[in-house]
């Protein structure tokens, strides 16, 4: 039986629950610019690293462009393709400046680490020219590391040595950011230990698949705006509400049979929460109005948190088509001077296409705002 | 009759196409609306039913063809391949070549299965749908490998995909018809793709970043997705065509440039990009023609004589080619062969062939009017997007194999089939093998291995096998290094080379490979070197050397010396490293790597006379080239002795003025003694003597030079000379040289030595000379060609003309030059068009005037004027574009231009040549630093040098650090050249360009013509001669005026006799044959020997020059053409020069 005191009605204002500082912050006409080789280009055609970050700051109309690129170095070494290109770097500061990004990620090293230690210095001082080229852009970077090389077993190599590799590029790269003050994600710890976990977060060791994709994610905006993609809230008897994450709990009412509150949550956010000081009982959810399973027996108290998924695919699915459309825009099929003349009217179409996408997109990354119930089935 | 038929012409009608438009074209677009139908109704029938589409192909009896699918099952095929089942994958594109924004995309990979006795597949699956733009495919390992622009995926799950994976991602994407194709496994189960010469692939695997920019063959091994580029030979080319012969050689066929050549693996090179490790297309080229897919024939279904022949599709003359393979004399070569299919069917364009599990042939048509992607608009609504047909090609009364049901039988049973003759069979039966358990195949191997016995191929199968499981098997390796069958040989000594590191004393067996009696052998071994990187597998390789070397295996030589320069040259100059004390081997490697630290070495070993005779004169052209004072000392010695012939002479001549010239490279001391080479009886060597004097700036010459200008023969180098030296005393001997009392030929020359020196000077002497009328003799063209290269050279002569106008001849002249060198002087062609009387305003043609002009070439036009309106000399055309190599080489060759290019853009390309500009003929405009102005295509170019080519020259080498400024510029074709032409002109000329290549009098023929000449004067003094003096004589002339065959490779003779001049490369030695039209009159002599028949010459390796007297008198032909042949027991390999 629920104690007398919760038959009070609290009536809680939009409750914003306690955040960790972000790094990260994002608002209308800011532009964020994705850089980097392999992993990061294909992240687009994915998207979970997109949608997390869109989910997360609802309001804000932002411009996402991944301009990564497959083999790309540093120095941009991949981007001489389409015949007025003969030098990669110009191009990629080129197209970087095009978009005056406010943010910008950064995600090389993966390429480079093939060379080992002979190449590191190479490395890191291609990685302080491009910074300095982007400091009069003024735009937050954010650094990441590479990602680890994942032993699949034989017949694919063994990366042992490899990874040693890796690590030393990304602990370069760590004091790099310190010395410029710059944002850091270590990536290579995060999935270093996803490897040792479970196998198949790649498709061949190097390149992450849609587990992979879903991983960094988490991981980069865990680091990053100090959010679980899975959090936790804890709603005691007492009416109190504890919790971390970019969920806002509100309207809570708790009588001795039922506890009704609502939630609002960002798209592709799972939210758990877990009910406290309640008296133990057998218990039905409800979220709109529509059955929620509450594993493992409905009784709450003492029982494990129930977990609620807020879906992204519609979200993330858009998003994709966007990039997709970006991509086909910025590296056309027969992207060659001689087929200028037949493709050239195609840039503005592609133009249309995304900014309808974009209009959907700001549609969809709206929180998604649920009422909860908890109805008593059975006493103790 | 000509003049009568003009007369018809309806002018009136002509004059209103060639509006501008403005307010009357549009009103007249109003009136009369409907395009008219007659425009594309070209000849050849254009009906969609298949039923007529095949009544209109033709094959040889006894062969039949079969519809096995269409739309809308199979739209735009690309490419198909088999899986082991005996399925045909096939990947369709709708959309090519270019999705539109928006667009659904809606390619897709179908399977095809179940075939009927009538071809007929009765199971049609989509296994794939939504793709973009699949351009190539391979079923294997439960599922299909699609190239799909930047991306390799793999589709699996049965009966169709339901799972889809990104592979490996970063190949490029700049060309549609570029990107990853012609998918094929290989003899070890190893999975084969191409990319075209536009591509720019970065792919990152989990053994590192994979780049590689150009065309070529990729290898993956699927089962670790370990990727290596397996070819770079061929950067240039696009190729469509990827077959292996039973001993696993790979033959490419290229659609550009129009060839077929051998590969050899090249893998160790995926780490460099270096142009001097890639093969010449020169050495490795097999067989001519333009292909699209490729398969050879294998198998009991086909007849015993057509075994072994190579199928190509020759998309633009809608045939199925056939190539007879003969290896005679070690060299392997395709000959055109007698077409499996022939169609008058506009449509059909094969682009794909494959061998069935029937033994069949199965053909992909991508069923289009429009196939070039270039020229014509993506969006053009000619393209036919609904379209596609594959067909099956079947011997008629010769049973069809049944499936051998490889996925289903037992392992044994499956290795049984390895001793099958069907290629296609063994093939897949490896495959098979390769998916099934890894431990299970294993395990009957050896029991299967003791039954081979003698069978070397079966054996050879079995070691692909081994190859493909990864598992090394010594024993069976050298069994195979030392087969009876040289064939097998070469191939187990790839697998050496994969297995290198695995197998002890692998240089050593390398050794005993590169010392092999068949050359193919010893040039495998040398390829395999490239693969082990260390100074004993070196040195194994340069065993080669003990033997004959031909041009292939002393490139591989140099390759694998480069390579590996960083293994064996430190230990070389440790002294631990010796090549077991060979000097062959010795001067070879430290010529190769050119170190400047090997120059004393070398020049020792030569002063010392350790250098082996055939070597000697390379070696000193090296020195020349890259050494300083003291060994162009030592050169000079040689130059002056007695050993070296007129030819070597001459080309070490050249070599130490390039490195004066280029390099500044000093004169020796006592370098005055050159004078006594002015009087050597050769021309080359004297005049380049002549020109080396000024480049080493040997002041005492200058007047022996200047006396020398005054002789016809030393004229033109003994200007160079002075105008190299370019002090202020050469300058006085030039303008001495270049007075008004001097003769025409030596105002003119001196006048093009002065304007490098001194151009205000130079323009202002020019002007009254170009006032004078000219002849044959007197042709200020060198003078304007003078001009036209200096940076400022145009204007400075612009300024006096304005002033002093040229006579209209020597205007005209000077347009002509201005042409043919393609260079945009805008000013100066107006003060020469003024003074020519031309008006310089080309046609302009609306939409509708365009239309209707179509219709006058189909209706009105006659290809044969217009070959004459062609061959005019003021237009220049021959200057730059050449029909099948007869013309020049810097415009795109016109061979089968008809075929590809539909009658609007030949008309456009005529009035507005830069309107589209064909790929591989970039034109750059280049100003050097010493001031030179070079217009030409880009031939190649890397960070060190840009290589252009000119209307005059094949090949210019700039060194990048000589360029002060370079422009893009657009079409080198002149525009307002129809201008000179009348409309009944154009209008022949149009239809004679859309003939060539079509079916009909100007098909392209694959049988090797002369067609590339130089004419010389009859003068009287040659008369008087024997024809042992006249060999001589005519052996010695030089620069002929230019000369090419008609479309039909007969050269038209004038009215008194002729001498004639063409060249023959040999690759293979051996007799040939010359077949004239008309044998009347004629005379010939090779290399300055009278040839005693014209059935039996023989032809040592390398090139060769067949003088030829015609006395039209004698003859009642009016035309020379003169055919090469090769009599069936000869070994000889060669074809007339397409580029002397």
């Amino acid at each position: 039986m629920l104690r007398a005191a919760f038959l009070i009605t609290l009536l809680l204002p939009s409750l914003a629950l306690a955040q960790q500082p972000t790094a990260l912050s994002l608002k209308s006409g800011d532009r964020v610019v994705f850089l980097g080789g392999g992993w990061m280009e294909q992240e687009q055609f994915h998207g979970y690293l997109e949608t997390r970050l869109t989910a997360l700051f609802p309001d804000a109309d932002v411009v996402f462009r991944n301009l990564a690129w497959s083999g790309d170095t540093v120095r941009g070494t991949a981007r001489t393709s389409g015949y007025q290109n003969p030098d990669g770097f110009a191009r990629l500061l080129r197209e970087v400046e095009l978009y005056r990004p406010t943010h910008i990620f950064l995600a090389y090293g993966n390429n480079e680490s093939f060379a080992g230690e002979a190449g590191l210095k190479g490395f890191l001082d291609g990685y302080w020219e491009l910074l300095a080229k982007l400091t009069p852009l003024k735009t937050q970077v954010i650094i990441l590391s590479p990602i680890c090389h994942e032993n699949l077993g034989p017949p694919f190599p063994d990366p042992t040595e490899h990874n040693r590799q890796i690590e030393a590029y990304s602990q370069a790269l760590k004091k790099l950011a310190e010395a410029d003050k710059l944002a850091f994600i270590d990536l290579f710890d995060a999935t270093m230990a996803a490897s040792r976990n479970s196998k198949g977060w790649t498709t061949n060791g190097v390149q992450p698949n849609a587990r992979g994709y879903e991983m960094l994610a988490s991981t980069i905006v865990r680091k990053l705006a100090g959010v679980q993609s899975k959090d936790f809230v804890v709603i005691y008897a007492s009416g109190k509400v504890v919790g971390s994450g970019p969920h806002q709990v509100s309207h809570l009412k708790v009588t001795p049979t039922a506890v009704k509150w609502q939630c609002k949550s960002p798209v592709g956010y799972r939210v758990s929460f877990q009910m406290k000081g309640f008296e133990e009982g057998k218990f039905t959810a409800r979220r709109d109005g529509k059955l929620v399973d509450l594993e493992p027996s409905g009784i709450i108290d003492h029982g494990p948190p129930f977990s609620i998924e807020n879906n992204e695919d519609a979200l993330r699915k858009e998003i994709v088509a966007k990039n997709e459309l970006h991509y086909r825009r910025w590296r056309p099929f027969n992207d060659h001077q001689r087929h200028w003349g037949f493709i050239g009217g195609d840039g503005k179409l592609y133009d249309d296409l995304i900014a309808a996408s974009e209009k959907r997109i700001a549609e969809l990354r709206q929180p998604i705002v649920s009422q909860y119930e908890l109805l008593k089935v059975e006493g103790k | 009759m000509r003049q009568l038929h003009i007369a018809f012409w309806p002018l009136v009608a002509i004059a209103a196409i060639f509006l501008a438009s403005g307010p009357a074209a549009a009103q007249k677009k109003g009136a009369d609306k409907k395009p008219d139908p007659t425009v594309e109704k070209l000849p050849g029938d254009l009906s969609d039913d298949p039923e007529m589409q095949r009544k209109l192909m033709q094959l040889p009896e006894g062969f039949e063809i079969q519809l096995v699918a269409m739309e809308p099952d199979v739209v735009n095929p690309i490419q198909m391949c088999f899986d082991a089942r005996g399925r045909l994958w096939v990947a369709c594109a709708p959309r090519y070549p270019q999705i539109l924004p928006g667009q659904e995309p809606i390619d897709y990979v179908v399977i095809l299965d179940d075939f009927d006795a009538n071809g007929r597949a009765r199971s049609v699956t989509r296994y794939v749908e939504g793709l973009t733009v699949p351009t190539g495919l391979a079923p294997g390992n439960g599922g299909v490998y699609v190239g799909q622009g930047e991306s390799l995926v793999f589709f699996d799950g049965e009966p169709k995909a339901t799972r889809r994976s990104v592979v490996l991602t970063g190949f490029g994407t700049q060309d549609t018809h570029h990107t990853l194709n012609t998918f094929r496994w290989g003899p070890e189960g190893f999975l084969y793709f191409n990319q075209g010469l536009y591509i720019k692939s970065t792919v990152e695997t989990p053994y590192g970043l994979r780049q590689f920019f150009g065309g070529g063959i990729w290898q993956l091994r699927t089962d670790r997705l370990k990727l290596e580029v397996y070819d770079r030979s061929l950067l240039d080319n696009n190729t469509w065509g990827h077959v292996f012969d039973d001993t696993g050689r790979s033959f490419v066929a290229s659609a550009w440039p129009r060839d077929i050549n051998a590969v050899y693996p090249e893998t160790p090179l995926s780490k460099t990009n270096d142009r001097e490790l890639i093969p010449s297309l020169k050495i490795t080229k097999v067989g001519e023609g333009r292909h699209c897919g490729a398969e050879l024939i294998s198998g009991r279904h086909f007849p015993d004589e057509l075994q072994g022949d190579l199928l190509t599709g020759d998309f633009l003359t809608h045939r199925v080619q056939r190539w007879k393979y003969s290896d005679a004399g070690g060299r392997d070569t395709f000959a055109a062969a007698p077409p499996l299919v022939v169609s008058k069917h506009r449509k059909f364009r094969p682009i794909d062939i494959k061998m069935g599990p029937d033994g069949a042939v199965y053909v992909a048509d991508l069923y289009q009017s429009i196939i070039q992607h270039n020229q014509i608009n993506f969006r053009d609504p000619r393209r036919d997007h609904e379209h596609g047909r594959i067909w099956r090609i079947v011997a008629r009364d010769r049973p069809l194999l049944p499936n051998p049901g490889l996925t289903q039988k037992p392992i044994p049973a499956v290795l049984a089939h390895l001793k099958d003759p069907e290629q296609w069979t063994r093939t897949y039966a490896k495959r098979a093998l390769l998916e099934r358990d890894r431990k299970e195949v294993l395990a009957a191997l050896p029991a299967w291995t003791a039954k081979l016995g003698t069978d070397e191929r079966a054996a050879l199968e079995t070691l692909w096998l081994h190859q493909g499981l990864d598992e090394v098997n010594v024993p069976l390796l050298t069994k195979l290094l030392r087969a009876k069958d040289d064939k097998v040989r070469s191939a187990a000594t790839r697998v050496l080379a994969a297995w290198a590191d695995r197998v002890p004393g692998a240089a050593q067996m390398l050794a005993a490979q590169a010392s092999d009696p068949q050359p193919r052998v010893r040039l495998e071994a040398v390829l395999a070197s490239t693969q082990m990187p260390e100074p004993a597998a070196v040195a194994a390789a340069l065993r080669a050397l003990e033997q004959p070397t031909d041009a292939l295996l002393d490139f591989a030589l140099r390759k694998t010396v480069l390579l590996h320069r960083q293994v064996w040259y430190p230990e070389f100059q440790a002294g631990k490293f010796t090549f077991d004390g060979k000097p062959k081997a010795v001067s070879f490697a430290l010529k190769t790597i050119k170190a400047p630290d090997a120059i004393p070495t070398l020049t020792q070993m030569l002063r010392e006379g350790k250098v082996p005779e055939e070597s000697r004169a390379e070696m000193l052209a090296y020195l020349a080239s890259a050494g300083g004072p003291p060994q162009a000392g030592l050169v000079l010695d040689e130059l002056l002795g007695k050993r070296l012939s007129a030819d070597d002479k001459a080309h070490l001549l050249r070599a130490l003025r390039q490195a004066a010239s280029e390099r500044r490279s000093p004169a020796p001391p006592d370098a005055a003694r050159l004078v006594k080479l002015f009087d050597a009886p050769e021309l080359a060597v004297s005049g380049a003597a002549m020109e080396l004097a000024g480049a080493w700036k040997i002041t005492p010459l200058r007047s022996v030079l200047r006396i020398a200008a005054e002789q016809a023969s030393t004229r033109q180098a003994a200007i160079a000379g002075l105008a190299a030296m370019g002090d202020p005393e050469a300058i006085r001997h030039l303008k001495a040289l270049a007075a008004d009392h001097q003769a025409y030929p030596l105002r003119a020359d001196a006048l093009a030595g002065l304007a490098a020196l001194d151009l205000p000077e130079a323009s202002r002497l020019a002007a009254p000379l170009l006032q004078l009328p000219t002849s044959a003799k007197h042709d200020p063209s060198g003078l304007y060609v003078a001009f036209l290269q200096r940076a400022g050279g145009a204007a400075a002569l612009t300024q006096v003309l304005q002033s002093s106008p040229p006579s209209p001849d020597a205007a005209k002249l000077g347009l002509r030059t201005v042409v043919n060198l393609g260079v945009k002087a805008p000013a100066l062609t107006d003060v020469l068009q003024k003074a020519a009387g031309d008006t310089g305003v080309a046609r302009k043609l609306d939409a509708e005037g365009m239309q209707r002009f179509q219709k006058l070439v189909q209706t009105q036009g006659d290809a044969a004027r217009g070959e004459q309106v062609f061959r005019r000399a003021n237009l220049g055309c021959l200057q730059c574009h050449g029909i099948a190599g007869g013309g020049g080489r810097v415009g795109p060759d016109l061979a089968t231009v008809g075929a590809s290019a539909p009658v609007d853009y030949l008309i456009d390309s005529i009035l507005l040549p830069s309107k589209v500009i064909k790929e591989g003929f970039t034109t750059a405009h280049i100003v050097t630093k010493d001031g030179r102005a070079l217009s030409g295509i880009v031939l190649r170019e890397s960070p060190g040098e840009l290589v252009l080519r000119d209307p005059l020259r094949d090949e210019i080498v700039l060194p990048t650090a000589d360029i002060e400024e370079r422009n893009a510029v657009g079409s080198l074709m002149p525009a307002a050249l129809d201008q000179s032409l009348t409309d009944a002109e154009l209008v022949d000329l149009v239809r004679f360009l859309s003939e060539l290549g079509r079916p009909g009098p100007y098909a392209l023929t694959h049988v090797p013509v002369a067609r590339r000449w130089q004419i010389f004067p009859a003068t009287s003094d040659l008369a008087s001669l024997s024809e042992e003096q006249l060999g001589t004589r005519l052996h010695g002339l030089q620069n002929g005026m230019p000369a090419y065959s008609m479309a039909s490779g007969e050269l038209p003779l004038g009215a008194a006799t002729t001498f004639a001049r063409c060249h023959v490369d040999a690759a293979v030695a051996g007799n040939v044959a010359l077949k004239l039209n008309d044998e009347t009159g004629v005379k010939v002599w090779l290399d300055g020997t009278p040839v005693k028949s014209l059935q039996t010459i023989f032809l040592s390796r390398g090139n060769h020059q067949l003088d030829l007297r015609i006395d039209a008198s004698q003859r009642k032909t009016p035309t020379l053409r003169c055919e090469l042949q090769v009599p069936a027991q000869s070994p000889a390999v060669a074809q007339f020069s397409l580029t002397r």
